[in-house]
């Protein structure tokens, strides 16, 4: 399974049920480093589709959810909303993923080495190859989590964006949607430079969406995970 | 399905996924219940899913992912526990490792509404729905009204305590997780006699759960029902009860 929707930096990562792919890269991003945009409207259409990506020259974030696209914006108090604007991402990782399986977590996970913990004894237990990127999803009731809309009011890209030009938000007791992706070998492409996670959350009231930076579970959650493709079931 | 357990229930089975029941909704409110179903069998068993009332319809018992959710009334509130120490006294249920999902952007107000979309999405992804079947829905949920059985008689069950035993719950503006069954042909058996869904719902911080009697649905949801394989074998699609099966 592939979709077609760009010209491509990296080949897939894909299995018969489901693949990976990106665009950009999250250091060059951050970095102001070169740049392909792609306008949100070629997923149009696409089913099954997961991804996270940076809006292209605005402060903001593409967060989609089973082909749900949010789009997390940071606005000047002077400037007007275009209702008809058509957005660019100029870094998008995104999944296809026909079948998920689930998996219940019923314990606390307050860090990412935890949830790495949690995570790949279940993703090698459903045949994933952790070597590669895979997407996985979380629910359920979060203690806390906190996050940000990268943004650069001035659209100038530099090293010290992450720093500097983040607007943040952080939320306690709210059910929320996670959509993530595992790479330990693709460090500032598909995640930050310091972590093997990118996620975007959303609350399910879908008031907030953005880019997730640490999430604490106190009665834990759900997990899910691409299904193996059916054929290799017995 | 590659998890070889038998339960002992009425039995419909495809590739990756599997439902049964057993007892039913006639004979429990009847007070005809021969014998109430251990949860203890089932600890253990991964991927479940089911509902029912607890035996003499003192709760009822949810049971999401292999995490069962026990329901009580306790001076007018929820008091919602976790264990498989309890008997149901009659119980739907599901093995389903593996989902397919969609996200219905249209408001659901009722019943009717949530079959014209989980219908033909079960229908898309192979599911015969002619035959029970099991789903799952996730959301924020604008409105909804749930029930706690809560029989404090020690008097035979019947029809009439039945009703009486129904303790009722709002919920508003929350996020939550259902698990369901539908059939057109068992009303009365794991449906009730006026409709074709059995649903239990419990709030995603699990302060509340129990029998969904009505909800609203506003904003996006997520609704699953179970990947199918590529074979079909199947037990059952009638009414028969546990004695002639």
């Amino acid at each position: 399974m592939a979709a077609n929707i760009g010209n491509m930096e990296a080949p897939p990562v894909q299995t018969k049920s489901w693949c990976v792919q990106w665009l950009g890269s999250k250091g060059d991003f951050l970095a102001g480093g070169k740049r392909q945009s792609i306008p949100l409207e070629r997923l149009y259409g696409l089913e099954n589709l997961y991804a996270i990506g940076s809006l292209e020259q605005r402060p903001g974030e593409v967060s989609i959810f089973d082909s749900v696209p949010f789009i997390s914006e940071v606005w000047h108090a002077t400037e007007t909303i275009d209702s008809n604007r058509i957005y660019r991402a100029e870094f998008l990782v995104y999944a296809i993923v026909e079948s998920w399986h689930r998996t219940s977590i019923w314990k606390s996970v307050d860090s990412e080495k935890e949830l790495e913990a949690t995570l790949l004894p279940r993703a090698v237990a459903e045949g994933i190859n952790v070597d590669e990127p895979f997407p996985f999803l979380l629910y359920g009731h979060a203690a806390r989590a906190a996050g940000g809309f990268f943004c650069d009011p001035d659209h100038q890209r530099g090293p010290d964006l992450s720093e500097e030009a983040t607007s943040s938000f952080s939320i306690e007791k709210k059910s929320i949607e996670i959509v993530g992706f595992y790479s330990t070998n693709q460090r500032g492409i598909l995640t930050p430079r310091d972590s093997p996670f990118h996620m975007h959350l959303r609350t399910l009231d879908n008031r907030i969406s953005g880019h997730l930076e640490s999430v604490q579970w106190e009665q834990g959650f759900m997990v899910e995970l691409p299904a193996r493709s059916a054929n290799k079931y017995s | 399905m590659n998890q070889s357990i038998n339960l002992g229930g009425n039995r419909v089975e495809s590739h990756d996924w599997r439902m049964e029941w057993i007892g039913s909704q006639k004979d429990f409110i009847a007070g005809k219940t021969k014998e109430a179903i251990s949860l203890e069998r089932f600890a253990g068993v991964q991927n479940l899913y089911a509902v029912g009332p607890l035996e003499r319809g003192r709760g009822e018992v949810s049971i999401f992912d292999s995490t069962p959710l026990i329901s009580k009334v306790n001076e007018a509130s929820v008091n919602v526990t976790v264990g498989y120490g309890y008997r149901a006294g009659f119980l739907v249920y599901a093995i389903v490792k593996n989902w397919r999902r969609a996200t219905v952007r249209i408001p659901i107000e009722n019943e009717e509404r949530l079959g014209e979309q989980l219908l033909p999405l079960a229908a898309e992804n192979g599911i015969d729905i002619d035959r029970p079947f099991p789903f799952l829905v996730y959301c924020y949920i604008a409105q909804a009204e749930f029930h706690i059985l809560c029989n404090k008689s020690s008097a035979d069950y019947s029809p009439e305590l039945h009703e009486k035993a129904k303790v009722r719950f709002p919920i508003t503006d929350k996020s939550i997780e259902i698990v369901g069954f539908y059939s057109r042909h068992h009303r009365g058996v794991f449906t009730p006699l006026n409709s074709d869904f059995h649903m239990h719902v419990r709030t995603l911080d699990n302060r509340l759960a129990g029998h969904l009697e009505y909800v609203r649905w506003r904003q996006l949801v997520t609704v699953c029902v179970p990947r199918v394989g590529n074979s079909f074998s199947d037990g059952t699609d009638d009414n028969r009860s546990n004695e002639t099966w």
